[in-house]
């Protein structure tokens, strides 16, 4: 699903990423872990798709992402890829099912359509009573929930989360981790979570350590 | 293609739904940035209402004179450069008036008159007031009707009658001296029998002298009272639907055939019109040149508050992208944006535009009017200016990398 090959990423002088090499495969529930700047939230805006690599390959579905242009890495992102980010990124402006709905948006889906998809999202993830809500009226463990269905709301192969307990208490930390447990247990969605908390890190089938931009082992 | 353009229509509906959505959120910068365009089509659109209302307004004035008139006058410099031409008065009598009648086919009727002030009471110390010797044509070709009494009759030729206008009528009474039909009036040193009073004249026309304030007698009655002298001017009618150049033209050299060449300019209300019709083009034109310059101000106006709003939304930009929003994506969200304050401000523009000139119209009396083509140019530069100064913003937006837009806070 996810090649790295000998991948760097350079801001100005400052190496983050060196030759670093990964491949992540379909359905796996995978950690990366590491002190901060040791460049694991680099290395997963570089799977997202949101940043290109200095130097390496990085290929997605077997795909070579250096090929594709910035309207096709955003089609990409759109159909396999969902997001989940420490502060939910949220916007503050939209009830929570425009939130959700927003992926449909960009792939030219009619507003009905794309209201009564993100309107069942919100259900599976325990919101249904909270569809017209707006981000600041809901609590850090809401917010999640939200953001978790509109990276779901695409139905995408892939599940790329950075921190995503890091702004809950513990006892929703643990809802939040059981949410994407079941996800990949019963979906199969591919789920890579940036942390540096053990308690997420040792729900995860496969952990990965890095550290000053290069793998330290995995277990 | 069906489904393609069905799906780009879908996306644009959804788009501008997004988009109206954003600007109702920032509805207080919003309004400052639709503020300037506002003002800008309005001006467009009461300048060119405005312009086009006085411009009918004269034309209806001429066109109640008749549209078919035509005036002329002696000693009349011809227009153009060089040295005055005449140098031999034109002798302008009721005989040429009759060739004219005779020759030109094109006339339907012409009258002739001279005009001239009276001591009002028989003293020189009285008050003056103006008096004209007219032929009985020249009644209905001015327009005037009595109100009271008769008007002048070609059996009046030499009679000591007159008929009074509508204001000199008043001026009288308040003077002291009677209005009324039947009354005596001194005029000079004749006594007068009051016969007619005129009716309010049409407002506009071409007399060198003023209409309603006026006194009227028969024309060779005013050799007495003018002294003789050959006629000041004369008005005509021609038939309608000819060419008028064509035929104040053949009216001209039926006039100046006998008298050495000396060419008279003779005037169609249509000629006046024309004129007329020029110069309002080029104010037109000049108003309109200014007005647009606000509306480009205004299109500053939503390009600086385009470039804040992008600058603030630089995180729900990276958002926006990292779901899926492709550069264009970004792009068309904001120029939409613009375009939505740009038109939204012209469509408001058009409205205060046309309350002001309704506004105006109601102070002077104009009939209210809004051309089509005030609407029109003020839409199509609002749409413009949003447009173009939404574009800059739009592009710098979709320029962003996702991940830089992301940590912006």
């Amino acid at each position: 699903m996810i090649e790295l090959e000998s991948i760097k990423k350079s801001y100005r002088d400052l190496e983050v990423l060196r030759s670093l090499c990964l491949k992540i495969g379909e359905g796996e529930f995978c950690a990366i872990q590491g002190p901060s700047g040791s460049g694991k939230s680099t290395l997963l805006n570089l799977i997202g798709l949101l940043d290109r690599p200095t130097m390496g390959a990085l290929r997605i579905d077997g795909q070579d992402v250096a090929e594709l242009s910035a309207a096709d890495l955003a089609r990409v992102r759109n159909l396999t890829h969902g997001f989940v980010f420490q502060s939910f990124n949220l916007l503050p402006r939209l009830e929570a099912w425009e939130n959700v709905a927003l992926p449909l948006l960009y792939r030219r889906i009619v507003k009905r359509e794309r209201r009564a998809r993100a309107m069942a999202m919100l259900e599976r993830v325990g919101l249904g009573d909270r569809l017209h809500h707006r981000p600041a009226e809901l609590s850090g463990g809401q917010c999640q929930r939200v953001a978790i269905a509109r990276a779901l709301v695409g139905t995408p192969k892939l599940i790329l989360a950075d921190e995503p307990t890091g702004s809950l208490d513990s006892q929703t930390a643990r809802e939040i981790m059981d949410l994407l447990e079941a996800l990949n247990n019963k979906i199969g969605i591919t789920i890579v979570i940036v942390t540096h908390d053990e308690s997420v890190a040792s729900r995860c089938r496969r952990r990965i350590t890095i550290n000053d931009g290069v793998i330290m082992g995995e277990h | 293609m069906r489904q393609i353009s069905k799906y780009a229509l879908i996306n644009i509906i959804s788009i501008i739904d997004d988009a109206a959505w954003n600007l109702w959120g920032t509805k207080e910068r919003s309004t400052l940035a639709l503020l300037g365009i506002l003002i800008g089509a309005a001006a467009v659109v009461s300048m060119v209402s405005i312009g086009s209302m006085a411009e009918r307004e004269t034309v209806r004035q001429f066109e109640q004179m008749g549209i078919n008139s035509f005036f002329f006058q002696t000693n009349v410099v011809p227009l153009g450069v060089g040295p005055p031409v005449a140098t031999k008065k034109i002798k302008l009598d009721i005989d040429v008036l009759l060739r004219l009648r005779r020759d030109v086919p094109e006339i339907s009727s012409i009258g002739g008159f001279r005009a001239g002030f009276v001591p009002v009471g028989g003293s020189v110390r009285e008050p003056q007031i103006g008096l004209a010797a007219i032929t009985p044509e020249f009644q209905d070709i001015a327009r005037l009707h009595v109100i009271n009494g008769r008007h002048i009759l070609p059996i009046d030729s030499n009679n000591l009658i007159v008929v009074l206008g509508s204001k000199a009528a008043e001026r009288l009474e308040q003077a002291g001296h009677s209005d009324k039909v039947g009354s005596t009036l001194r005029l000079g040193s004749y006594l007068f029998t009051i016969v007619g009073v005129f009716n309010d004249p049409p407002p506009g026309n071409f007399f060198p002298f003023d209409l309603g304030g006026s006194v009227y007698i028969p024309l060779h009655t005013g050799d007495r009272v003018l002294g003789e002298r050959p006629l000041d001017g004369a008005i005509g009618l021609f038939y309608p639907n000819l060419n008028l150049s064509e035929a104040a033209a053949s009216a001209s050299a039926a006039i100046t055939r006998d008298d050495g060449g000396v060419p008279i300019q003779v005037q169609s209300a249509r000629d006046l019109i024309s004129i007329f019709h020029r110069q309002r083009d080029g104010q037109t034109k000049m108003f309109t040149a200014v007005a647009a310059i606000a509306l480009l101000v205004g299109g500053i106006g939503i390009m600086n508050v385009m470039l804040m709003s992008v600058l603030e939304r630089r995180r729900e930009i990276g958002i926006r992208a990292a779901v899926g929003a492709t550069p264009a994506d970004i792009q068309v969200g904001f120029i939409i944006e613009a375009g939505l304050l740009a038109v939204t401000g012209g469509g408001l523009g058009i409205i205060v535009g046309a309350l002001i000139s309704a506004t105006v119209a109601a102070h002077s009396g104009w009939a209210f009017y809004i051309p089509f083509n005030a609407v029109a140019l003020s839409s199509a530069l609002s749409a413009g200016v949003g447009l173009l100064f939404g574009s800059y913003p739009a592009v710098k937006a979709s320029r962003l990398s996702p991940i830089e837009a992301l940590r912006a806070d």
